[in-house]
């Protein structure tokens, strides 16, 4: 009986009955008198329990619980403090391990007249041609070569797992595989173990990168070149000799052929072209 | 004092009660256990509603609510039913 009237009495101190509870109190109040004479006294010591308040002891208890709380609140605030904190490191301290991680640009340079040769860490080589600034980026699964302007000319080692990119300007040239064997029947000098690719750098296209796809595949050496092509019939030679190697090696080659033997056009709309050179 | 004189306020056997009442409700309180206690004092005198309480406390609002019906139990109990032995 008391533990009910109780309960009310509690619910009441939150404040709002809604109408159903205070209809579902007034039918238990109803139901008995004894219930009505517990509430009532359960009421009574609610209101007397105010009293408490001037009681010293039970003022520093409630001073002590706010304390507390305060304090409870403060470690609160300090524990999240310190989580954002710990993940705002964490975040910087990611950022720093990717920036480090980042693969850095080794960049190369020559002046006017003066010619280089580099071997990379996997053991490509660069040869650098007079007044060239190139970069060469190794992250793990690719090795990019970056010409930023003049002549590199590369020797790319094999490397299956990382791919050999090279960039001239706006477009990224794609090397797969090297040091496959020259193919038979091509009539091309042993000695012929140049082949040198300009690329205008405000024009990349697809068969520039078909053309520095095959060249490592020959065995042979890129150039890359942000030079001017010079010797366009050689060029035809060369793609003509790519014409009648086996269609299955690339079609993009196919492709980079038709448009290279076709006349003024292609050779307009992109400068990219091969040649041979003796080396 | 006169009762049907003085309306304004409590008259002297009321105070007395209050003053007894007080005493033998402080006693009560200390009889019970802490969290009941302090659930009980927030509750009614910082006016803390249940769920902060119980958050304070880190138990379920139930807890706390039952908490609070003991304590009032008790406190009636001390209050009438002691009273009332002789």
């Amino acid at each position: 009986m008391n533990e009910i009237a109780a309960q009310w009495i509690i619910r009441e101190g939150a404040g709002n009955l809604s109408a159903a509870e205070r209809k579902a109190l007034s039918q238990w109040l109803a139901a008995s008198p004894e219930n009505e004479a517990s509430y009532r006294d359960a009421r009574r010591v609610w209101e007397l329990s105010g009293e408490l308040a001037q009681i010293p002891e039970i003022q520093a208890e409630l001073s002590a619980l706010r304390q507390q709380r305060e304090s409870r609140l403060a470690r609160g605030t300090l524990w999240r403090r310190t989580l954002v904190a710990a993940a705002a490191a964490c975040v910087v301290l990611a950022a720093i391990i990717i920036w480090e991680l980042r693969p850095d640009t080794q960049w190369y340079e020559t002046s006017l007249g003066q010619h280089e040769e580099i071997t990379l860490k996997d053991g490509s080589t660069l040869a650098l041609g007079s007044n060239t600034r190139a970069g060469v980026r190794f992250s793990r699964g690719l090795r990019r070569l970056i010409l930023e302007r003049g002549e590199v000319l590369a020797e790319v080692a094999h490397d299956p797992r990382r791919q050999f990119i090279a960039e001239a300007g706006p477009g990224s040239v794609l090397a797969v595989g090297t040091r496959l064997q020259q193919p038979t029947g091509w009539g091309i000098d042993e000695a012929l173990k140049l082949i040198r690719i300009e690329i205008d750098p405000e024009e990349i296209s697809r068969a520039a990168k078909a053309a520095l796809n095959l060249m490592p595949m020959l065995g042979w050496r890129c150039v890359l070149s942000t030079r001017r092509w010079r010797t366009r019939r050689s060029a035809h030679r060369v793609s003509n000799n790519w014409a009648r190697s086996k269609k299955t090696w690339m079609k993009h080659l196919v492709g980079y052929n038709r448009n290279m033997t076709s006349t003024a056009p292609f050779a307009a709309r992109c400068r990219t072209m091969a040649s041979l050179s003796r080396t | 004092m006169n009762r049907s004189v003085d309306k304004s306020g409590p008259c002297l056997d009321e105070l007395v009660f209050v003053e007894l009442a007080r005493d033998r409700l402080r006693q009560a309180l200390a009889e019970l256990p802490a969290r009941a206690r302090h659930a009980f004092l927030l509750y009614r005198l910082e006016g803390w509603s249940i769920g902060r309480i119980a958050a304070r406390q880190r138990v379920s609002q139930r807890v706390v609510e039952r908490d609070l019906a003991k304590v009032v139990e008790h406190l009636t109990r001390a209050l009438f039913e002691r009273k009332a032995r002789p």
